[in-house]
């Protein structure tokens, strides 16, 4: 699969408008999985990669943080897409202003992650999955 | 040897409300692992905070918490550690809350060395009140009290700090919570005030400052031959921004007094020791008379 097909299929699952969305979402994502994957898991994943993707493989220190968690990849891909308005869920929809974004960061991990995952043999797959901070683990399986 | 606690033990029940993806989530992290790591147990440990985002911390704690009004957290940490030093104090609060409103307090407690730890969740905008630019918003941020782009000099917390004479000034990023933890443990651990100054991306209203924004400019002072105790040095990397961030240790220097040690009336004790012997369970009747000293 070379990039602009992986780009297009993120885009067809996520809906996206444009282009740049879905760009944008594959690069926060992987960004993401960067931070967390052991390297030798890195290695392996990026070998499936188009080779436009592997700039996006690079993490801020050498060996993954062992108290990197779900928030913490939830905020790397929050970064990258427009805060979506909602009525806020905290205090039973009396902010009108309200912005939550996890839902829909979650959904556009999905969609990356489904298409990492045709691009993976299943027991590469499961071996991702263990690499990945609980609760993303399940993203990744449940997409 | 100190065994070490479960971090688990702080968990608390309250439903947290911070953004999906939110810095602060890992200031909460390293700083149940720091306290966990030291052993301070949950009536050890006092976390006060101010108004904010992050300030809302000491509600997802199981720990003595006292939030405070905006920017004001520092003179009560500073008066609950004369009353009770040991009582371990760390006070929590955004860029805004510490380096705003309460920078005269900031001030004060970087020349005073009261015995506490200051984590500033600095995310370089006023997060709860919706995304207005902050102290230490960038030069020409543009924020929706900025449309045209701030027009002020950011504060330089480090440099500030350094200048006031704070012994213990380190530099975190929450994209990197197992270093944060250590720092803010060493800052516990330090014999004086100690600021961590947490990097910490705000996901909704500040876009520019993001995880990968500083992924690319971080990195460890640890990893080059850097002395701590220098403060020429110390002062060269606090200005350091643009292209590169030092985290780290910037400056230490240990063995001079607190502000407790000085203060001439608590030389026969804190006011809560002469009221209890702390070495024995409080009786009754001493709690009845500190509180009709109150109310």
């Amino acid at each position: 699969m070379n990039y602009q097909e992986f780009l297009g299929k993120v885009q067809r699952l996520g809906g996206f408008p444009g282009g740049e969305e879905a760009r944008a979402t594959v690069a926060n994502v992987l960004m993401a999985v960067a931070e967390v994957l052991p390297q030798d898991q890195l290695n392996a994943l990026a070998l499936k990669l188009p080779p436009e993707l592997l700039v996006y493989l690079r993490r801020t220190r050498p060996e993954p943080d062992p108290y990197f968690d779900s928030q913490l990849f939830l905020g790397w891909v929050v970064s990258g897409l427009d805060a979506t308005g909602a009525r806020d869920k905290s205090d039973g929809g009396l902010d009108l202003y309200a912005t939550y974004s996890g839902d829909e960061a979650i959904r556009r991990c999905q969609c990356v992650f489904a298409v990492l995952k045709s691009l993976l043999e299943p027991g590469e797959n499961r071996a991702m999955a263990g690499g990945l901070p609980d609760g993303v683990d399940a993203w990744f399986l449940q997409a | 040897m100190v065994t070490r606690l479960d971090p688990k033990i702080f968990d608390a029940t309250a439903d947290v409300t911070w953004c999906a993806g939110c810095g602060d989530f890992a200031v909460l992290k390293a700083l149940k692992l720091a306290l966990a790591d030291l052993a301070i147990e949950q009536h050890q440990a006092l976390v006060v905070s101010g108004i904010g985002c992050g300030s809302k911390l000491p509600d997802y704690m199981t720990v003595n918490g006292y939030m405070t009004i905006h920017g004001r957290p520092l003179p009560v940490a500073t008066g609950v550690k004369l009353a009770n030093p040991q009582m371990h104090v760390v006070v929590v609060n955004g860029d805004g809350d510490s380096y705003g409103i309460g920078g005269n307090h900031f001030v004060q407690a970087c020349r005073r060395n009261p015995d506490i730890t200051q984590i500033v969740e600095n995310n370089q905008i006023y997060g709860l009140t919706k995304g207005q630019y902050s102290p230490t918003s960038d030069k020409g941020s543009i924020t929706t009290t900025s449309p045209d782009g701030s027009i002020e000099l950011a504060f330089n917390p480090m440099a500030v700090a350094l200048a006031g004479g704070a012994t213990f000034i380190a530099r975190a990023f929450a994209g990197e919570p197992k270093h944060l933890a250590q720092l803010i443990a060493a800052g516990i651990q330090h014999r004086g005030y100690a600021l961590i100054d947490v990097l910490q991306p705000c996901v909704t209203f500040n876009r520019v400052n993001t995880y990968d924004w500083y992924r690319k400019r971080v990195y460890h002072l640890e990893d080059e031959d850097y002395d701590a105790s220098d403060r020429d040095a110390a002062w060269a990397r606090a200005h350091e921004w643009e292209e590169r961030i030092p985290l780290g240790v910037l400056y230490r220097v240990g063995g001079l007094p607190t502000y407790e040690d000085q203060v001439r009336a608590l030389q026969d004790g804190s006011p809560v020791s002469r009221l209890f012997d702390l070495a024995k369970s409080p009786r009754p009747q001493q709690y009845e008379r500190l509180k009709e000293e109150f109310f």
